[in-house]
């Protein structure tokens, strides 16, 4: 009901204030540029920060005060703290933060704000901004249009910042006139009613704007030209630091529990401070006041002042805040559990990585990783071997000599409830991303690791077929039968613990390629079993039946191999993209790997 | 720099499609030049190595690499030959 109401409530809000005032329409003129600005601005930083970003994210956020210096830096850099809490959100949810970095960085982030204050109050409201806004307008929207990244990424930062100036500008613009003609200052209240009157007009502002940059450059202007009271101003000021959190919750609800757990934290840290604030504000202002003298702001300069009190209110949040942060964090992981279902779902795969390229090909890399690790362990048990001899350092002459027993596992139910919807999952989210943003090399990135999925559900689908006559090996007391497909089990677990070491080393830290070797291994050891089998035929070990499903068994094995080798060295490469394409081209295939096996049987002929 | 040159490495910065293809040779140059480093330590290692089974080893690893530079070999002379059609 509210929902519904509430946008035809703002229009017709809207209509009446266009009707009965001109000087209203610049001034929401102004708001709605200033709010484009901001858009293109985001636009602008997502296509800029494109890699950057996580590698600055992952080597800065080892400790509190990285972190929270990286919330500072980039807040003042790209004026938004909604965008810096959503790209933080974003990565939280596919695990390239921990929570406490996270809230390190939420707290720089409302620290970092407050340079928007200054840079508006010092320089914006004095100079003729639309001066500059113009030939930025001009400059910017001339590189959104060029096809190189980087240009068109400066053009939506230029574009965006020209919007900002204008929309500045137009609120300047509009309060100047407004105030020749009604004087708001007459609505203004003393005392704390005043205080908690402004302070939720200043939470609605920004909650229906999205925006506390906004809200506090529309509080400068109407201040700049008397048209609120300074302690009016201070409170307004106060109610946009706790509006703003709304995005950070409107953007963690499509996120997983970090998300949800960071953005709570958002929320508390902002309440805190907010009503800390309101409850000393005239403690507050007094500190400012003594402040301002020092660093020399005139008396009467409000605008200066009420920067000088949006930063000293946000360093009082930070201060009360980060003793309690490590049990905040408890608080928050105890208070918000991860949902466990009966079915596979994807934790990484959220609605809010979607919104940051990075944190896309992340998470469906995570989540096929995620998706890699649920496959082993339905292998194994596939395979009736244990799961831990995949980490143990046991022969495998030895684990194969112990897995005699069938285990008994439900292999068709676990790939449906395990596997299955988990690969869908990530299936459908490569198509939303690849259907909105994503072009070029990053709709080939996200491809080849849907690609490995598909493979990794192959792999099992190939097990499915071989377990049938495996557990009849099993159960059979025929040597010979047993000893074959305990030579097609050693194979598999063995490429998967060659695999899992190339995972642990890296691929691209020092080798290349070098689950290249393994694909020669596989050819090899196939061309063995059937040479194996052609011997047991013609010396009649085994009957011509038996010998048709060892043959089509061995052909899934080399399948299942082939395919975990194919995934793991797409989902284990640590390599930067473009490294990542060469490597591609370079990699071995069928065709290569059967040159190579007959280059060395003319070898040995000759 | 010859103002040819500097013009092709403005048409470089300004074409999304050349700058692509001029990461993708530089890339493979680097990875070529890897796996250069890589067989010499691997060719180091079968010398000084009497251990029939870890030679075996090693000389499959050989193999592979060679394959693998042949391959890549081919590919950048690809790659140069369209860079050159392209200018």
């Amino acid at each position: 009901m509210l929902r519904k109401t509430f946008l035809p409530a703002i229009f017709l809000l809207l209509a009446y204030g266009f009707a009965v005032s001109a000087d209203f329409k610049t001034i929401t003129a102004g708001v709605a540029i200033f709010l484009f600005g901001m858009l293109s601005l985001e636009e602008g930083f997502k296509t800029f920060t494109a890699g950057a970003l996580e590698k600055i994210l992952k080597g800065s956020t080892n400790s509190l005060w990285k972190s929270m210096s990286l919330g500072v830096i980039a807040t003042s850099i790209m004026q938004s703290s909604s965008l810096v809490s959503v790209i933080t959100i974003s990565f939280l949810s596919v695990g390239l933060l921990e929570l406490a970095s996270g809230i390190g960085i939420i707290f720089g982030a409302n620290l970092g704000t407050t340079t928007g204050a200054w840079l508006v109050a010092g320089f914006g409201l004095k100079v003729n901004l639309s001066a500059y806004a113009m030939p930025m307008l001009v400059f910017g929207i001339i590189l959104v249009f060029q096809q190189a990244k980087s240009l068109k990424g400066g053009g939506y930062v230029m574009a965006g910042l020209g919007f900002l100036f204008l929309g500045i500008h137009y609120m300047k613009e509009g309060f100047d006139s407004f105030g020749q003609a009604i004087d708001l200052a007459d609505y203004a209240m003393t005392g704390y009613p005043g205080i908690l009157v402004f302070a939720s007009i200043g939470v609605a502002a920004t909650v229906v704007m999205q925006s506390s940059h906004a809200t506090l450059v529309l509080i400068l202007a109407a201040l700049a030209s008397q048209q609120i009271s300074y302690e009016n101003a201070l409170a307004l000021a106060i109610g946009s630091n706790i509006g703003t959190t709304v995005t950070a919750i409107i953007g963690s609800l499509g996120s997983n529990a970090d998300g949800k757990r960071l953005a709570l934290a958002h929320l508390a840290f902002n309440l805190v401070t907010g009503v800390i604030a309101i409850a000393g504000i005239y403690q507050l202002m007094a500190a400012v006041e003594w402040i301002s003298a020092r660093v020399g702001i005139a008396a009467d300069n409000y605008t200066l002042q009420l920067a000088v009190f949006h930063s000293l209110f946000n360093l009082m949040g930070i201060a009360v805040m980060l003793p309690l942060m490590r049990p905040m964090v408890r608080f928050l992981e105890t208070a918000i559990v991860a949902e466990q279902a009966a079915i596979e779902q994807p934790i990484y795969l959220s609605d809010a990585s979607l919104e940051i390229r990075e944190a896309a090909i992340e998470a469906v890399k995570k989540e096929s990783i995620r998706l890699y690790d649920l496959a082993t362990g339905v292998i194994t048990d596939g395979l009736s071997i244990r799961r831990d001899a995949l980490e143990s350092e046991e022969k495998l002459k030895h684990v194969l000599k112990a897995s005699t027993d069938i285990i008994d596992e439900d292999i068709d139910d676990l790939y449906e409830r395990k596997l299955k919807s988990l690969y869908g999952a990530i299936v459908e989210y490569v198509i939303r991303s690849r259907g909105g943003y994503a072009k070029g090399k990053m709709r080939e990135e996200l491809a080849g690791i849907r690609q490995a999925g598909q493979h990794v559900i192959e792999a099992v689908k190939g097990v499915k077929h071989l377990r049938k006559n495996l557990i009849k090996s099993l159960q059979s007391g025929d040597p010979t039968i047993r000893k074959e497909y305990d030579r097609l089990r050693k194979l598999i677990i063995k490429m998967m613990r060659d695999i899992e070491a190339v995972r642990t080393s890296g691929i691209g830290s020092g080798t290349i390629l070098p689950l290249d070797r393994l694909k020669l291994e596989i050819e090899e050891k196939t061309r063995q079993f059937n040479e194996g089998l052609d011997t047991l035929i013609r010396e009649e070990r085994i009957d011509v039946h038996t010998a048709t499903s060892l043959m089509n068994d061995i052909s899934y094995c080399r399948d299942i191999c082939w395919d975990l080798v194919e995934a793991g060295s797409v989902l284990f490469s640590e390599s930067p993209p473009d490294d990542m394409d060469a490597m591609r081209s370079i990699a071995l295939g069928e065709h290569e790997i059967a040159e190579m096996m007959a280059d060395a049987d003319e070898r040995e002929a000759r | 720099m010859k103002i040819q040159k500097l013009l092709d490495r403005l048409k470089d910065i300004l074409n999304a499609d050349r700058q692509a293809q001029l990461e993708e040779y530089k890339s493979l140059k680097k990875i070529l030049k890897s796996l250069r480093i890589e067989k010499k330590g691997w060719e180091k290692k079968l010398s000084d190595t009497a251990d029939e089974e870890k030679r075996r080893e090693i000389s499959s690893r050989l193999k592979v690499i060679a394959m693998q530079r042949k391959k890549g070999l081919t590919v950048l002379k690809e790659l140069k030959k369209e860079r050159r059609r392209n200018k």
